[in-house]
């Protein structure tokens, strides 16, 4: 049976085969950290233990971190939590309001508050000037590093 | 003290910060996802905080909420609590809580009077 695709459905994003082939082709990005020798030695004991790659295991807690200083950030302000967000999504090609960006795990996944933030709570906080100084200096900062 | 600021950067804009001693770190070289390495640069940005400490403090606060995760990460604690507690660490994170004990009181006083000689030197740097 015949189906027609009904494209007024589908956003005008990179196929998943591009997605995955991008991922393939460009090397994971390589991030340096500072860690405390003791607590590196109670990820050795783990790693040696349960033996998986203490990489993975550091991998897994570095996911945990940046998810908790998001979180944390957006319960001291919401407004600049969403521009960090906003960020991190264009920096990495995202549109933010798309499923699975930094701003949908900041809202707390697919659904309207996102949609309501952006389209109502940041233009009335950005008309009344509700927004914070912090807001304002990490706003410089980004149009600063953008050039 | 209570924190004003849940988050510890949000709390570090317009404030100095302080490099920690480096003798007790340890770098190491990972490799991260786009997506993440797209925050770590958001981060970093925002707050302009060098990358190779961002996440220093985190994780040990990460390892220490993990290891509360059970009490089955007993031996874990007790291999580590044998090198002596590092300031800072999950283990030291631990102690804060109340969640690991000195057994003998004596050995709370030394690190109590030890803790106080080391912040009245800090103090007068």
């Amino acid at each position: 049976m015949p189906y027609d695709i009904n494209h007024e459905k589908f956003a005008d994003g990179p196929s998943l085969v591009e997605v995955y082939q991008a991922a393939k082709e460009t090397p994971m990005p390589k991030l340096n950290v500072k860690i405390r020798k003791s607590d590196l030695r109670i990820l050795d004991s783990i790693a040696q233990q349960s033996g998986t790659p203490r990489s993975q295991i550091l991998n897994s807690m570095i996911e945990s971190v940046i998810g908790t200083m998001l979180q944390d950030l957006f319960k001291d302000d919401r407004d600049c939590a969403a521009l960090v967000a906003r960020h991190a999504d264009a920096l990495m090609g995202t549109h933010y309001l798309d499923a699975g960006s930094w701003s949908d795990v900041l809202f707390g996944g697919a659904n309207p508050r996102l949609d309501h933030y952006y389209a109502i709570e940041l233009p009335d906080s950005q008309r009344i000037g509700g927004l914070s100084h912090e807001y304002q200096m990490v706003a410089e900062r980004f149009a600063r590093a953008n050039g | 003290m209570k924190k004003k600021h849940s988050s510890e950067l949000y709390a570090s804009l317009g404030a100095s910060n302080v490099e920690s001693n480096s003798g007790d770190f340890e770098v190491l070289s990972l490799r991260i996802s786009h997506r993440s390495n797209a925050m770590v640069q958001a981060l970093t940005a925002a707050f302009q905080r060098p990358v190779l400490t961002l996440f220093t403090d985190g994780l040990s606060q990460q390892i220490a909420r993990s290891l509360l995760g059970s009490v089955k990460n007993e031996p874990l604690i007790r291999e580590e609590v044998a090198n002596g507690i590092q300031s800072g660490s999950a283990l030291d994170l631990l102690n804060e809580e109340g969640a690991i004990k000195y057994a003998s009181e004596a050995l709370r006083a030394i690190k109590n009077a030890l803790q106080t000689n080391e912040n009245r030197f800090t103090a007068r740097r």
